[in-house]
């Protein structure tokens, strides 16, 4: 065994130093931006729209163009929370450049969300020490686990930031949970999070347990926040479907730094 | 089977999940143990039934269709999604009228998304067995085919590359070569791993007899793809009934006779060697036949349109009309039956994963093997619960 260990030191360090250093690898894409400077609607200069292709292509309607006319609105044009990444837009866009547009949707690499939880009121640090998630699987497609699974990996390596996963709730400060809510796995949630000493909090990972993502209608949907037990819980959601594993970390870091907006 | 015909005096039953260990999909596993070794086990799936077919049913267009079925299992989203583009393509005859380089495309593609889950599945049986460096390498190894995934095709997990008589994703030549020789490259390294952990010991004897399911009981249960290759059965659709252009290469299958976890852990090296060879070989047909970019395969949208128009004219007489496609995916065969079609979607979709065979297979498997073991025979299986419930 000892050739391992030696294989192991000579394998060197490889992890990334985010969050010091935003250095995300070639190809990074945490989410999807308009440029309204591009975009025909606001380029003809005229309130009614010209070209609404992105918008009926969306298949999560993640797109609301009316927004583009108002300074006020120009940044929810494109709902994050509602954004599974699918790309369908910038496919419908990029077709429009063809014929006079300029292609105004493309893929960003920023961490720039507002992830301000419910009922949460100052900037402060809840924990002292290392942070311990418990995950739930809520009825996802395996994409999420295998994400937040990689992070365990070397090259993000939770570990050195003091993230751990924990198999028990009674020792969790995070529940994450991944998938559309099920009628059966919601009550099953219910009774981990009871689980969960206070304080704590929830990150709803992925589109679909925000709101369904692709497979929103009667049986399969995210959960209701309006929830009596969710009340006074503090709730993040994480969009895209599935979240990229940095996207994790940096919500994971930011509760335990204390950094949230 | 109900755990009265196996329970003896001293035997006990206990249950584990839905909500498991670290991160792990939900099921419930009722054992039967005396302790050490493990006498019966019952699984209980169905805790995230999404309903997908209804879902799929109230979609608006097919694109919206494919988005869905990548999304009932993740990491099988382009086998799935090609499964269910071949069915649409049989649908409406365009099968024999899609391009060559886009059925090559297909191909390195899917063996693509083979490579990444058998090198993952390698991290998790490495993590089984407690050695926990090797288990790092490849991890960081399938880390490394994400992010080149996501580079070329802004998706980690090769999600919305197929559509109906193509692929969306524009690529270059320059592109795919840049991609076979970052996998070339990747591979040879795990190939360095797989090298080493063969001379593991500790590692080789814990998978070596564990969860052992002999040919008799693997053809009982219809076992599909690595569990069945594990068993002696030659089951890989690629070469009993080859589809887009597995036939022009000459596969040969790779098969292991012990049923074992070590051979389910051979087959997946074999294979990922396999697909390497295959993602080459579509590479030379590409540059063979003067491929340059994607995009230029992209003309027969407006042949689909008309077909689908004419398929809505005659909706009222067609409904018998029916399509059919499968493919090959890295736990086994995927098939896709589809119906009805309504001018813009098909209200009927059904879609088999390996897993409802396997499961089976699994809990029969499990039978009188040690507890310790259990974790190293349910990895070596590669389940995914979400294209169980579905």
């Amino acid at each position: 065994m000892a050739f391992w260990t030696y294989d192991g030191l000579k394998f060197g360090i490889k992890s990334v130093k985010f969050p010091k250093e935003n250095d995300f690898y070639d190809g990074f894409i945490s989410s999807i931006k308009i440029d309204e400077q591009k975009c025909l609607n606001r380029t003809k200069k005229t309130m009614n729209l010209k070209c609404r292709e992105c918008q009926l292509a969306c298949p999560a309607d993640a797109i609301n163009l009316n927004n583009i006319f108002d300074s006020k609105t120009l940044g929810k044009v494109i709902n994050v929370n509602r954004c599974i990444f699918c790309g369908l837009c910038i496919d419908a866009c990029n077709e429009v450049a063809g014929f006079g547009g300029m292609g105004a949707i493309n893929y960003a690499s920023d961490l720039n969300f507002d992830i301000r939880p419910q009922n949460y009121e100052v900037k402060k640090k809840i924990f002292k020490k290392s942070l311990f998630v418990k995950h739930i699987d809520t009825g996802s497609c395996g994409a999420c686990e295998s994400e937040i699974n990689a992070l365990n990996n070397p090259y993000y390596n939770m570990h050195r930031l003091g993230v751990f996963i924990t198999p028990s709730p009674r020792f969790a400060d995070v529940l994450l949970a991944t998938g559309t809510f099920t009628e059966r796995m919601t009550e099953v949630f219910f009774n981990v999070l009871d689980n969960i000493p206070k304080p704590r909090f929830i990150v709803l990972t992925g589109s679909c347990a925000i709101f369904g993502g692709v497979f929103e209608n009667g049986t399969a949907k995210g959960i209701d926040l309006n929830l009596s037990p969710l009340l006074n819980e503090n709730v993040i959601v994480l969009p895209h479907c599935p979240p990229n594993p940095f996207e994790i970390l940096n919500i994971l870091l930011l509760i335990k730094n204390g950094g949230l907006k | 089977m109900p755990h009265s015909k196996y329970k003896f005096l001293g035997d006990y039953e206990f249950i584990w999940g839905p909500v498991r260990k670290g991160v792990s999909e939900s099921i419930l596993f009722n054992f039967l143990s005396s302790g050490e070794e493990l006498h019966n086990l019952e699984i209980t799936a169905g805790y995230k039934k999404r309903n997908y077919e209804n879902v799929l049913a109230g979609k608006r267009n097919l694109n919206e269709q494919i988005l869905l079925i990548e999304r009932i299992s993740g990491l099988h989203a382009f086998a799935a999604s090609l499964s269910f583009c071949l069915s649409v393509e049989d649908f409406f005859g365009l099968a024999d009228k899609i391009h060559n380089n886009i059925k090559i495309l297909r191909m390195f593609f899917a063996e693509f998304e083979r490579i990444r889950n058998h090198i993952e599945n390698l991290s998790e049986i490495a993590e089984s067995t407690y050695i926990v460096v090797p288990s790092a390498l490849y991890a960081y190894h399938a880390e490394m085919l994400k992010q080149l995934s996501q580079k070329y095709l802004n998706s980690r997990y090769l999600m919305g590359i197929n559509e109906i008589g193509g692929v969306r994703k524009n690529l270059s030549l320059e592109d795919i070569e840049n991609i076979l020789d970052s996998v070339k490259s990747t591979v040879n390294k795990v190939k360095a791993v797989i090298k080493k952990n063969m001379e593991t010991k500790s590692h080789i004897d814990r998978l070596k007899t564990t969860g052992k399911i002999d040919l008799k009981t693997a053809k009982r249960f219809r076992a599909n793809g690595v569990a069945a290759k594990s068993a002696g059965i030659s089951l890989d659709l690629r070469i009993n009934r080859p589809y887009l252009l597995y036939g022009e290469t000459n596969l040969e299958p790779v098969i292991f006779e012990d049923g074992d976890a070590f051979s389910r852990y051979m087959v997946r090296i074999g294979e990922i060697g396999q697909s390497l060879n295959i993602i080459g070989y579509c590479c030379d047909m590409l540059k063979r036949n003067g491929f340059s970019y994607t995009a230029d395969y992209l003309s027969r949208q407006g042949e689909f349109e008309e077909l689908k128009e004419s398929e809505n004219r005659n909706f009222k007489y067609g409904r018998l009309k029916h399509g059919f496609g499968y493919a090959e995916s890295s736990e086994g065969a995927i098939f896709c039956y589809i119906k009805d079609f309504d001018g813009n979607i098909f209200k009927k979709i059904n879609i088999k994963y390996p897993f409802e065979n396997n499961y089976k297979l699994f809990a029969d498997g499990t039978k009188n093997t040690m507890m310790m073991d259990f974790n190293i025979n349910e990895t070596s299986y590669n389940f995914s619960v979400a294209a169980l419930d579905k």
